[in-house]
């Protein structure tokens, strides 16, 4: 091989690492069969789909689906509802993991440390259904214990369930209940990946515990908390399908109806793929538009983003 | 080495190619094909089962069954005929008949039917077959309910009947109020709990029950009658008297069984013959001695009584797909499967060995009737509908409790309601909504009776259910009803 060249080229790169290249193909291609072929699949959102025509020859209506679920009356609502729940969610939820987080780190027996872990990630693998059946039973106004508690206090009985002023509450703090520990996970990692030194060096310059916190343990894992921001952000939409599913009920769906279960019922039996694509898309490119959005505000205000 | 991978890539790449070209039994001439039956969802193994191995003793047919999934299962169903799938036999829901038929997915059988189906064409009803009909063509086998009953009424435990000295069951609306009043009174159970919107043997009492009904040649959908509102507002006073369960909004069968059986409840509305053994035992559990007592449908203030009548008209149809390959083999082995004798052998079994004659009646015999014919009756398909009728309750029988349960339910035959629609063809526009109307219903019902203060008005409510496909399926229906008329 007499030619040599320019290191700069694509063909230059290409043959230095030709074998990395080579087993790139296998995830390049599997990526684009699963990921990417599918999108176009999206069509059927501008189509009055029919399974037994397919695709290619099923009849376009142009926006008449986006335009059914803009102009249907529970509409405003449910979208209310969606971007309510899920904003009380992001509020109250998202800095808990960071705090607890920050809390076990300061542990210093390890043993109650890990005990406590434990116990805080149990939740995450109960299923919604099951944590609904639960709740159900706590907060039963026969014979549950909150309420018998609340009556023995001298309290009025409260159908939580039941009650729409207290069912948002209700979803943030089951929701809460069943995440919350296992969200701490990424949080410790980036705690646990923090340079000893810095500490030690805090230390010798006097700084106390909380000093500690605020100084060296918050600024170092910013970065994680922005990225897990920005991610979540993107799931905004997502105020909590299968789990509002599980535990409302008629009396509720004015204040806990949201696009998931909107779908989920209106489009119930009725094999409805085109609605349901077009709600899909009209929820992927909100949600697209929220990631790019919070990730060029982070860019200028913490010049840390995800890319 | 390196010619030993090779091979054996080359094996893998066939094995796979392979799985793609099925070998379809075409079978020599004389020798029947394997068949390929796909049912409604069940939790069972059908190709283990019993009647399976009878079936294809008694036909000679092998065939390979196939059960549709309990979630998605129209979605999977059409999938499978949109791919062309090579299935024989499908036996489905009416809705579900009317859809693939009218997409063109189904084998116009009255050809097959006059050359190999005579014995189908006998033992099923002219009515069933006139509901068959799509257009004037059969594309499906109706499979008619066995038998209407009444499967529903309110329980009550025969201790707390006695502890209130109470010696005969409420028979009017006014005297089971009192009764609910009392108990409110003078214990701290609550006095009626139950899951639905709709409880029979109350509604009943103005008049309501089918959600269709035909009132003066008109089809007529329940929230259009008068009754209804009126049923709405008696629950009214009975939530805000705190006669209900307030937790009924969220109740489900489990939840309320256990509130009953554990004493919280006095009342169960609900209450269904199916579940009568498992919940005699749990309450004998509690309440030793102790058995459930009904309160069948009620009389009102203007002395109507009712119940719903269920179990009239078509429940599946049984069709054969275009893209069978075995068209003419499918419809003799269906016809060869409803000759009596051999009827009879699926439904119930061996005189002596799955069933024998008591008192006059025919009694199962456990565990063998159990055991090998629980399932018989997904693999039907066509009932030799007047044979059936008597063979259906034998599986009421299968428990001493249960049939008993069953058979005193049925004093409100008399007065049931019954569906006139479960006879019409499934239209396509009220299939379209029926689903959502009904959920649409049974919400605001929900709703406006244990939140008064929140829910719109029966006007507010009326208006938008006739909007979002009320209307629409009336009209459908009124449609057919009249072209129906004139048939005649």
């Amino acid at each position: 091989m007499g030619t040599s060249y320019d290191q700069n080229t694509w063909r230059y790169h290409f043959k230095k690492h030709r074998s990395l290249y080579l087993m790139l193909i296998p995830g390049v291609v599997l990526l684009f069969i699963f990921n990417y072929l599918p999108m176009f699949g999206t069509v059927i959102a501008f189509q009055d789909f029919n399974i037994f025509q397919g695709v290619l020859k099923s009849e376009f209506v142009g926006l008449d689906n986006f335009r059914r679920l803009f102009t249907s009356p529970d509409f405003m609502l449910v979208f209310k509802n969606t971007v309510i729940i899920s904003f009380l969610k992001l509020v109250f939820i998202f800095p808990l993991p960071i705090m607890i987080a920050i809390l076990l780190n300061e542990i210093r027996l390890q043993k109650f440390k890990k005990t406590v872990q434990t116990i805080i990630y149990l939740p995450h693998f109960i299923s919604w259904v099951i944590v609904a059946g639960l709740f159900i039973n706590l907060l039963s106004v026969n014979g549950g214990i909150i309420n018998n508690i609340l009556q023995t206090l001298g309290h009025e009985p409260i159908p939580f369930f039941l009650s729409k002023p207290h069912f948002r509450s209700l979803l943030v703090f089951t929701e809460g209940w069943k995440t919350v520990g296992w969200g701490t996970i990424v949080y410790l990692a980036a705690i646990v990946s923090i340079d000893q030194e810095q500490y030690e060096g805090a230390r010798i310059d006097g700084a106390n515990k909380l000093q500690e916190i605020i100084y060296i343990t918050i600024p170092n894992i910013a970065p994680t908390i922005i990225l897990m921001f920005i991610l979540r952000l993107g799931t905004l939409l997502e105020a909590g399908t299968e789990q509002i599913l599980v535990m409302y009920n008629p009396l509720v769906y004015e204040v806990s109806d949201v696009i998931g279960t909107y779908v989920y019922r209106i489009g119930l039996g009725a094999s409805d793929y085109s609605f349901s694509t077009a709600v899909g898309l009209f929820n992927s490119v909100v949600s697209f538009s929220l990631v790019l959005f919070t990730n060029w505000l982070s860019k200028r205000l913490f010049d840390s983003s995800i890319w | 080495m390196n010619k030993k991978i090779w091979v054996a890539l080359l094996v893998m790449l066939l094995m796979i190619t392979g799985c793609g070209q099925k070998t379809t039994d075409k079978g020599e001439k004389g020798e029947k094909p394997v068949l390929r039956q796909l049912g409604f969802p069940r939790n069972f193994d059908p190709n283990g089962d019993p009647v399976a191995k009878v079936i294809e003793d008694a036909t000679g047919y092998k065939v390979e069954y196939e059960i549709l999934p309990m979630e998605n299962a129209t979605d999977k169903l059409n999938l499978m005929m949109a791919n062309k799938e090579k299935i024989d036999i499908i036996k489905v829901r009416p809705e579900q008949y009317h859809k693939l038929a009218s997409e063109g997915a189904l084998e116009p059988l009255d050809d097959l039917l006059k050359e190999y189906g005579k014995t189908l064409l006998e033992v099923n009803t002219d009515e069933a077959w006139k509901a068959a009909k799509i257009d004037g063509v059969t594309y499906g086998i109706p499979e008619q309910a066995s038998r209407p009953f009444v499967s529903s009424a309110i329980a009550v435990r025969t201790g707390l009947l006695e502890e209130m000295g109470i010696d005969s069951m409420p028979e009017t609306l006014e005297e089971f109020y009192a009764l609910l009043v009392r108990i409110k009174k003078e214990t701290d159970m609550i006095p009626l709990t139950g899951a639905t919107a709709i409880v029979d043997e109350i509604s009943g009492a103005f008049g309501v029950n089918s959600e269709w009904t035909i009132e003066d040649g008109k089809v007529k959908h329940i929230v259009e009658r008068e009754g209804l509102q009126e049923y709405i507002e008696f629950m009214q006073k009975l939530s805000e008297e705190g006669l209900l369960d307030p937790e009924w909004p969220i109740n489900d069968v489990p939840k309320i069984q256990e509130k009953f059986t554990s004493g919280k409840a006095a009342f169960m509305a609900n209450y269904n013959w199916g579940f009568a053994g498992a919940m005699t035992e749990a309450l004998q559990s509690n309440f030793p001695n102790e058995e459930i007592e009904m309160v069948m449908g009620l009389k009102g203030p203007k002395g109507l009584q009712g119940a719903f009548l269920q179990s009239t008209g078509v429940n599946f149809y049984i069709a054969i797909p275009k893209a069978s390959d075995h068209k003419e083999e499918a419809m003799k082995f269906m016809d060869a499967k409803v000759q009596p004798e051999l009827f009879k052998n699926l439904s119930i079994g061996e005189k002596g060995v799955h069933w024998e004659e008591k008192d006059g009646k025919m009694q199962p015999i456990l565990p063998a009737f159990t055991d090998e014919r629980n399932n018989a009756d997904w693999f039907n398909t066509s009932t030799d509908y007047n044979a059936y009728r008597e063979y259906w309750l034998l599986r009421t029988r299968k428990e001493h409790i249960l049939g008993e349960t069953f058979d005193k339910m049925q004093v409100q035959v008399d007065y049931a309601e019954e569906n006139p629609l479960a006879m019409a063809p499934p239209l396509e526009v009220p299939s379209k909504y029926a689903q959502k109307l009904k959920t649409m219903m049974d919400d605001y019902i929900i709703n406006a009776i244990f939140d008064k203060g929140s829910a719109p008005s029966y006007e507010e409510f009326l208006k938008r259910f006739m909007a979002e496909g009320g209307q629409e399926s009336i009209d459908a229906y009124n449609e057919w009803y009249q072209e129906y008329l004139k048939q005649d």
